[in-house]
C-alpha cells in the first residue's frame, strides 16, 4: 500500500524529467539535421592562388563599387519554405528568392532601368542573322565561389543536366526545348543551336544559371535530384547553412569576381504565420517581408509603424494579374456576350479600393504588364455596368422563361459552379462578391472550394465552370502556353479553352519575329482580341509591396523593381556583426 | 381527469417517466432544455428572423410577399420536421395518460417509425416539387427610392450571403448590431442562419452514428464468438485511426456539402455506441426474457430491436447528447480550418476563423459572438447529457 | 497472463494491417496527388510536355503502379522500418517525425502534468465536500471549461494577449523567438516556456472536467464502502482515511486511463497547432493529408495505430493488475 503513493510521486518526477529532456532533444535534432545536410559536400574557400578582386570591371557592369558602408545582415521573412535549393529541380518561388542573383548567375541579366540585356558572366554574345545560333564568350576572370574558373564545360554540363530526362527538371527543360544542342567552340566559348527561331531564346540561354560541373557531376540522375542543398555557384553570396523549417543563411562571397555587395549576410527566416511575420518585423527580429494587401494598407498608414519601417510599393513587370476564367466548353460561357456580361457585373474598382485597400491597384485589360510595351495602352477596361450586363444576357438568349428568378436558355438554367482553392481568403472574398452580384441579375453561382492538390488537378482536367487564379508576369511574355488553341486539354495551360484562329496566327508569327517593334505591334492586336472576347475577366493587378527596415539605405526603385545587392546599412545603424 | 388519476395510481411510473422526473429535478437541466428549445426555435424560424426580403411590400399598388415566395425547399423541410416533432411530443404526453406502461414503449416505437416515415416521404416530396427561387432584388433600395412602400422587414433585415464591401469589418453599431465580417455580411444574420447548420449537423451526424453503432454493437453482442472476434477487430481499426485525420481525408473525396459533412462525421464516430451496445447485449443475452424470446422462435430482428434494445439503450442516449455537442465541435473545427461547408454558408466555425486579422488586429466581434453561440449550444447539450446520465444511473441516485 | 498478452500482441498484427489498408485506400482513392500539387497550376508547360512531365514524375515516385502493388511495396519497406521519403520535403519521413514528435509530446506532457496535479486533489476535495457549494460550483465551472471550443479560446487568447489591440504579453506564434538558438540553455528554456504558455493553456483547460469527475465518482464510491467505515470506527483521523485508504483505491482507474493517453499524446491537436503555428505532429498529419504526401500520411497512421493499440493493451493490463477482481478471460 505504501509503495503506491511513492510510485505516483516517482512517476510525476519522471514525467517532468522526460519533458525537459524532450525539449533539449528537439533543439538538438534540428541541429543534427543541418549538420547532415552540410556533411554532403564541404565548401572550400578560394585558396591562396586567387587574389580577391578589389576592382570589378566588365563591359556591362559599371566599374565602381556599390556605395555605402560594409557590414550588417539583411533578414528576410519568407512566408514559405523552398522545398529544395537545387536551382534546376526546384519549382517553388521561394527558392528563386534565395538562389537567383545571389548564388547563381547566367550569361546575361536585365538592366534594371533600361530593361535591355546586359552582360554578367559573358564577355560578349552574338546572335546569328537567321536567329538560329547564339554564341556566348565567357569572361576570363569569372570563377565559382571556390575559385574554379567557369568554362564551357560547365555550361554544357548545365544544359545537358536540364535536358536529362532522369533529372527532375521537366518544367525548366520546357523552356529549352527549342534548343537542339550546345556546342563547345573553345574553352571559353559556347554556341547554342536552335531548332526554330524564337524571340525568347536569347533570354533563356542568357539566363540559364551556370552550375559548377566539378561539384554537381553525377553518374546517375537520381544523385543530382537528391542534391537538394548546399548550392554552389558563381554569385556574390555563398550558401552557409539551411536550418530546415527555420532559416537559410547566405554569406557574402569574399572572392566574388564582380562587384561585391555591402551586406555581409542574407538570412531567410521562415515564418509561415502572417501575423507572426508582422510581429517579428516590429520587434526587429527580421527586416524584410512581403506583406498581405490588408497588412500593407493598414500598417503603412500607422505612424508608429512607418517611423521604423519603409513601406515600399512599386510596379515591375513581374507583378502579374488576378483573373476569373470562364470555361468556354460549358453552355453558359460559349457566347462572348455572356462573358462580357460577367465582366460588366464585377465591380473591379471596388475590389481594389475596399478589398485590397490599395488605391494604386489597377484594372488590367489584358495579360501583359500594364506598363510594358507588349500591351496596347489605349485599351480601356470595361466599366462596371449591371444594366448593360442584363441587356447582353437578354441578347444572348438567357432569359428567365419559367419565372423562378434564374435565367435559362434551351432548358438549361444559368446555375454554375465557381471553383476556388480553399484557404486563400482573397479568392473566397472575390468569389462571394461575384456570387452576390450575379444573383442580382438572375444567375445562381455556387462556390466550389477544393484543396490545392485537387484544385490543380481539376484545373488541368478542365473540370470547372469558372475558376479564379493569378498569373505572374515577365519582362517579355510569350502568350503561347496560355492562349494558343493547341494548349487546350492534355493538361495544358489553356484552361478556359480559348480557341481563336486569328489569335493563334498572331502568336505563332510573333514567336518568330525578332524585331521588337514588329512583335509588339502584333501583340497589340492580340491584346485587342482578348479584350473583345473576354475569355478571362481580368480582375486586378497591383504593385509589389514590401516592408523594409528603415536602417537599410540605397533602396532604389528601378523599372525592374528593387535590387537587394546594392543595399547597405550605415555604420552607426548596423545591428549584426 | 378521473381516468388520468386512475392511471397514475394503477399503472405506476414507467422507466422513461422515472428518468424524466429525475431529470427535471435539477433547475439547471430545465434551463438547458429551455435554451435548447430556444435554439431550435431560432433555427426553425431563421428565415423569418433574418432576411433581406420584406414580409410584405406594396409596389405599384399591388401587394407582394417576397419573403414567403423565396422560402426554399430546405425551409419547408425544416417546418415539416418541426411539426412532426411537435406531434410526436404531443403523442408522448398522450401515451402517458392513455396507454399502459407495459406496451407503452412498443407503441412509442411504432409512433416514431410512422412519424419518421412521414417525415422522410414529406422531405423527398418537398425537395422534388418545391421550386428553388432566386431573388436578389434590393428591396431596401426600392423603399428608399419610393418605388415600394409599406414594407415590413424581418427584425434583422440582411441576407447572409449579401456582401457590402464598403461596410467591411465594421464593429457592432446601429446598422449592424453585431458588426460585419470580411465581405460586409451582417454577423447577427449569419449567426442566426448558422444555428441551422450547427443543430442539423448535430442531429444528423449523431443519428447516423447511433444507427450504425447500434446495429453493429447488437450483432456483435448477441452473437459473440467468432462474429464478435472479427467484428471487434474492425471496431478496433476504426478506433485506432485518428478521427480528425480520417475526416479530412474523406472530405477531400466528396464535394463540400452540409449533408456530406454530416454523413462523414456520422460514419467516423460510431465506435463508442457500438461498444456500449455490445457490452449491454452481452449482459442481456443471458437474461431470461431473451432466452424466452429465442425459444419461442421469434425472428432475430424482433429479439434484437424489440426486446433487447429498449433495455440497453440508456447509455446510447446519454452518449447521443454528448455526441451532438461533439459533432457541433467537429463541424466548427472543420469550418475553422477551411474544410467545412462551402462559403458563403454561415457556419459559426468559419466566422471564428476570421476573428484575428492578419495584422494582429483583434476583430473581437467576429470571435466573441460565434464563440459564445458555439459555447452555449455545446454547454447545453453537455449538461443535458450529464443530467441524463445521472438520472439513468441508479448508483448515483442511491448515493444521493 | 503471458498467454493473454501474447494473444493480444498477435491480434494487433491483423488489426494494424487493417488500419494501414484502410488509410492507404482512402488516401489513394481521394482525388489529387502530390505531383499535381508540386507542378502547381502551371503556365510554364505546354500541353504536350505537361502530360509527359506528370507521367515522368509519377513514375519517379512510384505512383504510376496499380494501388495494390504500391501497397505491397510500402508494406515491404515498412517491414524493414523504412517509411520512405516525404515527397514534399525530400527527406526521410522518420527524420521529420523525429523533429516534430518531441514538440507534441512536450505540450501533452505539460498539459498532462497540470491536469493531474489539479484534478486529483480537486476530485478528492469535492468528493469530501459532496453536494456542498464547492462541489456544485466546481462541477458547473469545469463543465463550462469542457464546453469551450478550443479554437475560440485560442483565438481569444491570441487576440487579447498577443496583439497591438489589447495586451502584448505573449508571442502569437512559434515555439522560440528568432534569436533563441544563440542563447545559452536557461534563457533559451525560459524563452521556450514563454512561447508555450498559451498553447498549453488551450490544451489543458478542457481536461480537468473529465478527470475530476472520475476521481470524484471513485472517491464517492469508496467513501461509502464498509472498509472506510471500519477505518473511521477504528478512530483514524479523517485525512488518513481519505488519503491512505479511499484515495488509493479510487485512483486505480485513473492510473489505467494514463495508459490510454499514450496515443493521444502523439496525435497532437491540429487546431491548436495551426492557431499557434506550433510545428507538431497534428500539423504534420494535416499538412500531409492536404498535400497528399502519402508516405507521411501512412507513417503517421501506422505509428499512431501501433501506439493506440499498445495503449489499449497497456490499459487493460494495468487495470487487471491494479484490480484483482478483474480476470483476464472476460476481455477480448
Amino acid at each position: 500500500m505504501n509503495g503506491r503513493s511513492g510510485v505516483i510521486t516517482f512517476l510525476f518526477f519522471l514525467f517532468l524529467a522526460v519533458m525537459i529532456l524532450l525539449q533539449v532533444l528537439s533543439m538538438v535534432q534540428s541541429d543534427r539535421l543541418y549538420e547532415r545536410l552540410n556533411r554532403l559536400i564541404e565548401v572550400r574557400e578560394g585558396g591562396a592562388a586567387f587574389r580577391s578582386k578589389a576592382e570589378a570591371s566588365s563591359a556591362g557592369l559599371p566599374g565602381e563599387e556599390y556605395p555605402g558602408d560594409e557590414g550588417d545582415w539583411l533578414i528576410w521573412g519568407l512566408s514559405g519554405e523552398p522545398e529544395n535549393l537545387n536551382t534546376i529541380t526546384s519549382t517553388s518561388m521561394y527558392s528563386r528568392y534565395v538562389l537567383s542573383g545571389n548564388i547563381f548567375e547566367g550569361f546575361l541579366e536585365y538592366d534594371p532601368d533600361k530593361l535591355t540585356h546586359r552582360l554578367v558572366l559573358a564577355e560578349s554574345y552574338e546572335v546569328s542573322k537567321d536567329g538560329l545560333e547564339i554564341s556566348f564568350r565567357i569572361r576570363g576572370d569569372v570563377h565559382f565561389s571556390d575559385g574554379t574558373p567557369i568554362t564551357a564545360d560547365d555550361v554544357i554540363f548545365t544544359f545537358e543536366t536540364i535536358k536529362n530526362p532522369g533529372v527532375d527538371a521537366a518544367s525548366l527543360a520546357n523552356y529549352y526545348r527549342d534548343i537542339e544542342r550546345v556546342v563547345k567552340v573553345s574553352d571559353r566559348e559556347v554556341k547554342f543551336i536552335m531548332r526554330r527561331v524564337y524571340f525568347l531564346s536569347l533570354e533563356f540561354t542568357g539566363g540559364m544559371p551556370i552550375l559548377p560541373r566539378h561539384i554537381y557531376k553525377f553518374d546517375k540522375p537520381d544523385e543530382f535530384n537528391k542534391h537538394i542543398s548546399n548550392p554552389v555557384g558563381s554569385g556574390p553570396y555563398i550558401f552557409e547553412k539551411w536550418d530546415v523549417g527555420r532559416e537559410i543563411v547566405l554569406r557574402r562571397n569574399e572572392n566574388y569576381w564582380g562587384r561585391k555587395p555591402k551586406l555581409k549576410k542574407i538570412v531567410y527566416r521562415i515564418i509561415t504565420n502572417d501575423t507572426a511575420a508582422i510581429q517579428s518585423l516590429r520587434s526587429k527580429d527580421i527586416d524584410y517581408i512581403r506583406p498581405l494587401p490588408d497588412q500593407f494598407a493598414e500598417l503603412s498608414k500607422n505612424e508608429e509603424f512607418a517611423k521604423d519601417i519603409r513601406c515600399l510599393s512599386y510596379w515591375h513587370p513581374g507583378v502579374g494579374y488576378f483573373w476569373i476564367g470562364w470555361n468556354e466548353d460549358k453552355p453558359f460561357f460559349k457566347d462572348r456576350r455572356v462573358r462580357l456580361a460577367m465582366t460588366y457585373l464585377v465591380d473591379r474598382e471596388m475590389i481594389g479600393k475596399h478589398l485590397l485597400r490599395n488605391p494604386e491597384a489597377k484594372v488590367p485589360t489584358g495579360p501583359f504588364y500594364i506598363y510594358g510595351r507588349q500591351g496596347d495602352p489605349n485599351i480601356q477596361p470595361w466599366p462596371c455596368d449591371p444594366e448593360k450586363a442584363k441587356k447582353l444576357l437578354d441578347e444572348a438568349g438567357w432569359i428567365d422563361h419559367d419565372g423562378d428568378g434564374v435565367r435559362d436558355k434551351d432548358g438549361v438554367p444559368f446555375r454554375f459552379k465557381y471553383m476556388i482553392g480553399s484557404g486563400v481568403t482573397l479568392h473566397e472574398q472575390i468569389a462571394k462578391l461575384v456570387k452576390d452580384e450575379a444573383a442580382k441579375v438572375g444567375i445562381e453561382v455556387t462556390l466550389d472550394p477544393y484543396e490545392w492538390s485537387v484544385f490543380s488537378q481539376r484545373l488541368k482536367d478542365r473540370q470547372f465552370d469558372a475558376v479564379n487564379l493569378a498569373w505572374g508576369g515577365a519582362v517579355e511574355e510569350d502568350p503561347y502556353q496560355i492562349w494558343h488553341s493547341s494548349q487546350v486539354g492534355n493538361r495544358g495551360s489553356n484552361f478556359v479553352g480559348f480557341k481563336n484562329a486569328e489569335a493563334d496566327a498572331i502568336i505563332e508569327e510573333a514567336r518568330q519575329t525578332l524585331d521588337e517593334d514588329k512583335r509588339n505591334a502584333l501583340y497589340h492586336r492580340f491584346h485587342r482580341i482578348l479584350h473583345e472576347e473576354q475569355p478571362y475577366t481580368f480582375i486586378y493587378t497591383r504593385p509589389e509591396q514590401r516592408f523594409l527596415d528603415k536602417r537599410v539605405e540605397n533602396v532604389i526603385i528601378h523599372k525592374l523593381g528593387v535590387d537587394e545587392r546594392e543595399w547597405y546599412v550605415p555604420k552607426e545603424k548596423q545591428r549584426y556583426k | 381527469m378521473n381516468k388520468q388519476q386512475e392511471s397514475k395510481v394503477s399503472w405506476g411510473v414507467s422507466y422513461g417517466e422515472m428518468v424524466f422526473r429525475e431529470f427535471v429535478k435539477g433547475w439547471l437541466n430545465v434551463v438547458c432544455m429551455v435554451l435548447i428549445a430556444f435554439l431550435f426555435a431560432v433555427a426553425i424560424l431563421a428565415p423569418f428572423l433574418a432576411n433581406d426580403k420584406p414580409f410584405v411590400i406594396r409596389i405599384d399598388g399591388r401587394l407582394y410577399f417576397p419573403l414567403f415566395q423565396d422560402l426554399r425547399p430546405n425551409d419547408y423541410c425544416v417546418f415539416l420536421a418541426a411539426i412532426i416533432a411537435g406531434v410526436q411530443l404531443f403523442l408522448v404526453r398522450r401515451n402517458r395518460r392513455r396507454v399502459e406502461p407495459s406496451i407503452r414503449s412498443a407503441v412509442l416505437w411504432r409512433q416514431i417509425w410512422v412519424n419518421t416515415g412521414i417525415l422522410l416521404a414529406g422531405v423527398i416530396l418537398l425537395l422534388i416539387f418545391i421550386p428553388r427561387r432566386l431573388d436578389a432584388t434590393d428591396y431596401k433600395a426600392m423603399v428608399a427610392s419610393g418605388k415600394g412602400s409599406g414594407a415590413i422587414f424581418a427584425p434583422v433585415p440582411y441576407g447572409y450571403a449579401r456582401t457590402d464591401l464598403k461596410m467591411r469589418e465594421q464593429p457592432p453599431g446601429r446598422e449592424h448590431w453585431l458588426g460585419t465580417d470580411d465581405v460586409g455580411s451582417d454577423v447577427l444574420c449569419r449567426l442566426i442562419h448558422g444555428s441551422r447548420i450547427s443543430l442539423s449537423v448535430g442531429f444528423v451526424a449523431v443519428g447516423i452514428s447511433s444507427i450504425i453503432g447500434i446495429a453493429i454493437g447488437a450483432i456483435l453482442g448477441y452473437f459473440g464468438g467468432r462474429v464478435d472476434f472479427v467484428g471487434m477487430r474492425i471496431v478496433e481499426i476504426m478506433m485506432a485511426i485518428p478521427t480528425f485525420f480520417l475526416i479530412i481525408t474523406i472530405v477531400a473525396f466528396f464535394p463540400r456539402s452540409l449533408l456530406n459533412i454530416m454523413i462523414i462525421i456520422g460514419i467516423t464516430s460510431w465506435t463508442d455506441d457500438a461498444r456500449f451496445i455490445r457490452a449491454e447485449f452481452f449482459k442481456l443475452r443471458n437474461q431470461d426474457f431473451v432466452q424466452a424470446a429465442v425459444s419461442l422462435g421469434l425472428p432475430l430482428r424482433s429479439i434484437l430491436f424489440r426486446h433487447m434494445l429498449p433495455n440497453g439503450i440508456a447509455p446510447v442516449l446519454v452518449n447521443a447528447s454528448f455526441g451532438i455537442a461533439g459533432a457541433i465541435f467537429i463541424e466548427a473545427a472543420l469550418s475553422f480550418l477551411g474544410f467545412g461547408v462551402a462559403p458563403p454558408a454561415p457556419s459559426w466555425g468559419q466566422m471564428l476563423s476570421l476573428g484575428v486579422s492578419t495584422t494582429g488586429r483583434f476583430l473581437w466581434w467576429l470571435t466573441l459572438f460565434p464563440g459564445l453561440a458555439i459555447f452555449f449550444t455545446v454547454l447545453a447539450y453537455n449538461l443535458v447529457g450529464e443530467a441524463l446520465r445521472d438520472a439513468i444511473d441508479p448508483r448515483l441516485r442511491k448515493a444521493a | 497472463m503471458t498467454t493473454y498478452i501474447v494473444r493480444r500482441l498477435l491480434l494487433m498484427i491483423p488489426t494494424l494491417l487493417g488500419i494501414t489498408i484502410m488509410v492507404f485506400a482512402i488516401s489513394r482513392i481521394a482525388p489529387g496527388d502530390p505531383v499535381s500539387l508540386s507542378m502547381g497550376p502551371g503556365g510554364q508547360l505546354d500541353a504536350a510536355r505537361a502530360a509527359d512531365v506528370r507521367k515522368a514524375r509519377m513514375a519517379l515516385y512510384g505512383l504510376d503502379k496499380p494501388i495494390p502493388v504500391q501497397y505491397a511495396k510500402w508494406l515491404g519497406r515498412v517491414a524493414r522500418l523504412d517509411f520512405g521519403d516525404s515527397i514534399k520535403h525530400h527527406r526521410p519521413v522518420i527524420d521529420i517525425i523525429k523533429e516534430r514528435l518531441p514538440i507534441t509530446i512536450t505540450l501533452n506532457l505539460i498539459a498532462f502534468v497540470l491536469i493531474y496535479t489539479i484534478s486529483l486533489p480537486l476530485g478528492v476535495l469535492v468528493a469530501v465536500k459532496h453536494k456542498q457549494f464547492l462541489d456544485r460550483a466546481s462541477s458547473v465551472l469545469l463543465f463550462m471549461l469542457w464546453s469551450l471550443p478550443s479554437m475560440w479560446v485560442g483565438q481569444m487568447l491570441i487576440g487579447y494577449f498577443c496583439g497591438p489591440t489589447f495586451k502584448n504579453w505573449f508571442p502569437p506564434a512559434g515555439l522560440s523567438s528568432n534569436y533563441a538558438e544563440q542563447l545559452p540553455f536557461f534563457p533559451w528554456l525560459a524563452d521556450r516556456l514563454w512561447h508555450l504558455v498559451l498553447p498549453v493553456t488551450c490544451f489543458t483547460y478542457s481536461g480537468f472536467a473529465y478527470l475530476t469527475k472520475q476521481v470524484r465518482a471513485g472517491m464517492l464510491d469508496n467513501l461509502r464502502a464498509d472498509y472506510v467505515r471500519t477505518a473511521r470506527a477504528k478512530g483514524l483521523s479523517n485525512w488518513v482515511v481519505i488519503f491512505r485508504h479511499a484515495f488509493r483505491n479510487s485512483v486505480i482507474p485513473v492510473i489505467t486511463i494514463m495508459a490510454t493517453l499514450l496515443p493521444a499524446m502523439l496525435g497532437g491537436s491540429v487546431i491548436i497547432e495551426s492557431i499557434f503555428s506550433v510545428p507538431g505532429m497534428g500539423l504534420l498529419a494535416f499538412e500531409a493529408v492536404t498535400t497528399r504526401d502519402y508516405n507521411v500520411v501512412m507513417a503517421v497512421a501506422t505509428i499512431g495505430g501501433v501506439l493506440n493499440l499498445i495503449g489499449l493493451l497497456l490499459g487493460d493490463i494495468a487495470y487487471a493488475i491494479a484490480d484483482p477482481r478483474i480476470s483476464f478471460e472476460s476481455s477480448v
